[in-house]
């Protein structure tokens, strides 16, 4: 504290906001690392079951799969959130909000005991979507299981609408709210307020995340409501739409409020600029649309939904890959194209990997995204295979290059050492997933042993992809520890950073080191 | 193509692609660019090429796939043979043939058809969400579709050949949702459409 407070430049007020952001974001990464140990444990306990070296009953295998699917998808959004607010306060585009902050974590952690305690002590097993009807017929969960795990994602939904109206408004009393999606850059004329990238990210990100918020608290007080009078009763397809418009959507942004925070520090890491301009205004603006409409694609095979919206589906679906790759992977490539040893250190190249995982996973999601593959990929191993690679390979990476920047790492070594091992056995999981799907294996069942005649073969795949990515699942995670070791060795003038000048026309530049 | 031929060359090729990708930032990693200005402008310009590229090719496979879709209004027009109700329940099929002539039968996990012919599945659900998929003898997916409460989905099928299929259960629903299967008998149509239930397979899954 001392050292940053001996540093100059920055007014004893701003530098006390930024550490207040620091630790609240620190205190957040830790929360989630601490979830995805937990959670990716019970993940690898899965492909055991699956692949026949435990036995689980099926209902505690479904309730694994509940809480593995809300909490793991859960704390990537809740760090991605944070990371997203950290960069925008460093950057001096939003005062800072310990508070605010703290108590949203608070709450979050509060909704994520909820959970824990509906699924492992309750036995609530309807699966992260809890499609309708589900959680009501036929439960082998106690109603109160429900009611507890209902109730505590509200808090959690309620509690990151928060945090995206803190950034909002921040950005909109920082930049003026006309600015914050860009436009001003096709004005003619006159002196226009120039944003970085992260902001119109962050801007498109808590729009479309509010909507997304509406739409989960929507069915889920729906569903409140019939828990409290069971007469009640909805539409199951239109109960559908609302889930995946929320599901798909939220997935999205989890990579979006991430990809913002690239576009903030790679530049300083690679000493190349990174500047908002008419491109990137409608690369992101079109996303911020896309984005919404082209969760249809989860609907493909309920022939009763309207062909008009199969056909958005599968239009918006390919669209949103244009601007994805054509601004973002190009950026992130002219970013690190011959950049050298000296500056090929953990960050940048956790930054490089993680937008190649997104771009294999978001590959494997047009592949699906096609009505004609669908019919023979929906719900097989291929759904995981592709959501894994972008969460694991994609947002996950990105979070590690994040921790390794915000703790101001140097163990340069043992970090690119855990970054290779996860790489490598990461793909390596997930390629069991990619062979089950395309081996047709079934996705979210328990176990493939009472499949029998004459899908012998079909359980013999589902039981071997599952026990190899079990093993390398392992392998990914003592990748894992190994990186949390690497974020102990904390170089000593890590706030220094703090003193970076600031410039709002395009992400900082001059690397920390 | 066999399924294990097409998932090795699948892996081969993503395997071809990761050593590519690892070559590039290898290289970028060693080399330090000389004039990284010159290099942007170089990566921006072959930017614009492969906006042009996928946006036409991305344009082409939307053409040719939205053509050959999986729903009703897609079959050309053909009526279909036999006309099979499917209803998912936690955990059995129930299937309902009494269209099919000279048959009036309800049959639970079985169900007997003809090959080649077209078969109109009428699929719904008395409780929560189930999917049902149609797998061949050798365990590959050749079908689906979802089976909702309160909707019928309409699923045309053909069998292209006398054999064993399976229908596995393709949306989570509960705790039996892996057992949930039926087995559909094809065998060559001959005069009449078979589809008999047998006796005492009445319920293999796991049905209440």
């Amino acid at each position: 504290m001392s050292e940053l407070m001996d540093q100059s430049g920055l007014s004893a007020d701003r530098k006390r906001g930024v550490f207040s952001a620091w630790g609240v974001t620190v205190a957040a990464i830790a929360v989630v690392f601490a979830d995805f140990l937990v959670m990716g444990a019970l993940g690898i306990v899965m492909r055991m079951n699956q692949g026949q070296w435990l036995k689980l009953d099926p209902d505690r295998f479904y309730s694994f799969m509940t809480m593995h699917g809300l909490l793991m998808t859960g704390g990537l959004f809740t760090a991605a959130l944070y990371a997203a607010w950290y960069v925008l306060v460093r950057r001096g585009g939003i005062a800072s909000n310990f508070r605010g902050m703290g108590i949203s974590l608070i709450a979050v952690m509060i909704g994520v005991g909820g959970i824990v305690v509906g699924t492992a002590v309750g036995g609530y097993a309807p699966g992260w979507y809890m499609l309708y009807p589900l959680p009501f017929l036929h439960p082998t969960w106690p109603s109160w299981s429900m009611g507890l795990v209902t109730m505590s994602l509200l808090v959690i939904g309620l509690a990151w609408s928060a945090v995206m109206l803190v950034i909002l408004r921040g950005l909109g009393r920082r930049y003026g709210y006309a600015n914050l999606l860009g436009w001003q850059y096709f004005a003619r004329g006159g002196a226009r307020t120039p944003v970085s990238p992260v902001v119109i990210i962050a801007t498109i990100c808590v729009i479309d995340g509010l909507v997304a918020m509406a739409s989960g608290a929507a069915f889920l007080i729906q569903y409140l409501i019939e828990w409290i009078h069971p007469a009640m009763h909805y539409n199951a397809l239109l109960e559908k739409n609302m889930i995946m418009l929320f599901g798909h959507t939220f997935a999205n942004l989890t990579l979006y409020f991430m990809l913002g925070v690239i576009y903030e520090l790679m530049p300083r890491f690679t000493g190349r600029p990174w500047k908002t301009n008419k491109v990137v205004v409608v690369a992101w603006n079109a996303t911020m649309v896309f984005v919404l409409l082209a969760y249809f694609h989860h609907l493909y095979m309920d022939f009763a939904q309207s062909e008009t919206l199969q056909y958005l589906g599968e239009i918006f679906s390919y669209t949103s890959a244009i601007p994805a790759t054509v601004v973002t992977v190009f950026g992130v490539i002219a970013q690190i194209y011959r950049i050298g040893a000296k500056r090929w250190k953990v960050v940048p190249a956790t930054f490089a990997l993680g937008t190649l995982g997104w771009v294999i996973g978001g590959f494997a999601a047009i592949i699906d995204a096609t009505i004609t593959n669908n019919v023979v990929l929906h719900n097989t191993l291929w759904v995981p295979a592709h959501f894994h690679t972008y969460y694991l390979e994609g947002v996950f990476l990105w979070l590690l290059g994040f921790a390794f920047y915000l703790v101001g790492s140097r163990a340069e070594r043992m970090g690119k050492a855990a970054l290779a091992l996860m790489v490598v056995a990461g793909y390596g999981f997930l390629s069991m997933f990619y062979l089950g799907g395309e081996l047709s294996v079934p996705r979210r069942y328990s176990d493939y042993i009472n499949m029998g005649f004459p899908t012998h073969a079909l359980a013999a795949h589902g039981a071997a992809t599952a026990e190899a990515g079990a093993i390398l699942g392992g392998l990914f995670m003592v990748g894992f520890l190994l990186f949390l070791v690497s974020l102990g060795f904390i170089r000593r003038n890590r706030f220094v950073e703090f003193e970076a000048p600031e410039d709002d026309s395009h992400s900082l530049m001059g690397a920390v080191s | 193509m066999s399924i294990e031929l097409k998932a090795g060359l699948a892996t081969a090729i993503g395997a071809g692609t990761m050593l590519l990708i690892a070559l590039f930032l290898w290289y970028s990693s060693r080399r330090k660019s000389p004039a990284p200005e010159d290099d942007h402008k170089r990566i921006y310009e072959l930017r614009v090429i492969y906006f042009f590229i996928l946006t036409v090719g991305l344009t082409a496979t939307l053409g040719a796939t939205l053509q050959r879709l999986p729903y009703p209004n897609y079959r050309g027009g053909h009526v279909p043979a036999v006309v099979v109700k499917v209803t998912g329940s936690d955990w059995l099929w129930k299937f309902d043939s009494k269209s099919v002539p000279g048959k009036d039968k309800v049959t639970y996990n079985r169900l007997d058809l003809p090959s080649g012919r077209l078969v109109e599945f009428r699929v719904t659900s008395t409780d929560v969400n189930h999917g049902f998929g149609i797998y061949d003898s050798h365990g590959v997916l050749l079908g689906q579709t979802q089976a909702m409460p309160g909707y019928v989905n309409n699923l045309y099928f053909r069998f292209p050949k006398p054999g064993v299929y399976r229908i596995e259960c393709l949306e989570y629903c509960g705790v039996g949702h892996q057992l949930m299967h039926a087995d559909v008998t094809v065998t060559e149509p001959s005069g009449s459409v078979a589809s008999t239930a047998r006796a005492g397979n009445a319920s293999r899954g796991v049905g209440k």
